[in-house]
């Protein structure tokens, strides 16, 4: 399965995933306080540099932001108009700073390590009787779910095709693609529960 | 003794249950999403049609755990929402008033499913998924887009105007899905179980 994360041993990697979480929690906090240009370019600048520091490819990461580009234009174009496009700048640059600051903690801690950072934030919960291992199994299981569901899905596609089905009327497809998805899912919980259940779980 | 085997039994099948829905959002995510140029490009994706679904179809507590599931996963890092995106930036773009919306979207679905028990399956999904898929989610949606923005309230609402007609094409199918699982593996719909 692909993911956000880059493999690499910069410094940042090496850093330990609850700290860097709690620092980007606290940046963005104080960041909805900011309303001049120049701490926002404070920040812009020490995140590029931090982005250069990951190395040659670190630059390149910044590339994240490229999908966002309709709603900022459309944000910076509306505070323009409505005489404000100081506004507009500092809206449009402080989203672009703080989406580049999560995916630096996204591409450089890996996904195991994010999820124990966040079943020790969880713990909490164990002392009311909640335990945590529901949710790192319903985690696993739905990043596996997700091959077998397109497998499903395109396996279903190709017996529309075989059948002399187009492209229209495909959409009937997925109510019975849906009934199977059920099916599947209802044959593991059973063989979850058989091989001794959430508690069985080590 | 019973008692303790049974609920334990049911809490793997409602694991299995939720993961699925959260995988399907996931699979709808990487269908190709339709743009309109006239909204300057913002996409209209399937992934609603995943939420309205998991609500209608898993009741409310079950189905807004299928999307803090979801969202949890995106959050870590992996690339689910439509478009490739993906880890904790999403949640600092302008749409993450939808993001937030759709646990308690589900949540709404998954409620007005069962307080509609006494009606068919068909218009009460559709009702469900009006109601918990488009107010309830365009409000979470309105209200994140205009303090993300600094718009006023009315102006971010105007923007949601473009993805009505999706929606109310997401409404039907989900009323669609829901009669058709309904009719074929009635126990798959727990919101009436």
């Amino acid at each position: 399965m692909i993911s956000l994360y880059r493999t690499g041993s910069t410094w940042l990697h090496r850093q330990a995933a609850g700290h860097k979480l709690i620092a980007l929690c606290l940046i963005s906090a104080v960041s909805y306080k900011f309303s001049t240009m120049l701490p926002i370019l404070v920040l812009a600048l020490t995140t590029a540099l931090l982005y250069a520091s990951l190395g040659q490819r670190g630059l390149l990461e910044m590339r994240v932001v490229k999908p966002l580009w309709p709603w900022l234009l459309m944000m910076f174009v509306f505070h323009w108009l409505s005489g404000d496009p100081l506004l507009g700048l500092l809206v449009v640059s402080k989203m672009v700073v703080l989406v580049l600051l999560a995916n630096l903690l996204t591409l450089s801690t890996r996904q195991s390590d994010l999820l124990a950072a966040l079943e020790y934030g969880l713990r909490p919960l164990s002392w009311l009787g909640v335990s945590s291992r529901p949710f790192a199994l319903a985690v696993s299981m739905m990043i596996s779910y997700l091959p077998v569901l397109l497998h499903l899905f395109e396996q279903q596609r190709q017996a529309w095709i075989a059948r002399g089905g187009g492209r229209r009327g495909r959409w009937k497809l997925v109510a019975p693609a849906m009934i199977s998805a059920l099916k599947l899912a209802d044959h593991a919980g059973e063989a979850l529960a058989a091989r001794g259940g959430v508690r069985g779980l080590r | 003794m019973v008692f303790l085997i049974m609920s334990n039994r049911s809490i793997e099948r409602d694991i299995a249950q939720i993961a699925l829905y959260a995988a399907l959002i996931a699979a709808l995510g990487l269908l190709p999403k339709i743009s309109i140029p006239l909204a300057g490009g913002i996409p209209i994706t399937a992934q609603s049609l995943g939420v309205m679904l998991a609500g209608v179809m898993l009741g409310p507590v079950r189905g807004a755990l299928a999307l803090l599931l979801f969202l949890v996963v995106v959050a870590l890092g992996m690339p689910l929402l439509a478009g490739g995106r993906g880890g904790l930036g999403v949640f600092a773009a302008p749409s993450v008033g939808f993001l937030i919306g759709w646990p308690f979207a589900a949540m709404a679905c998954g409620l007005i499913m069962k307080l509609l028990r006494g009606i068919p399956v068909f218009p009460a999904a559709c009702i469900a998924a009006v109601l918990g898929g488009i107010v309830v989610l365009y409000g979470f949606g309105i209200v994140g887009l205009s303090m993300k923005t600094e718009m006023s309230l009315a102006k971010a609402a105007s923007v949601m105007v473009v993805y009505l007609p999706g929606d109310a094409l997401k409404v039907v199918l989900t009323g669609l899905i829901a009669q058709t699982v309904w009719r074929g593996m009635p126990q798959a719909l727990l919101s009436r179980a």
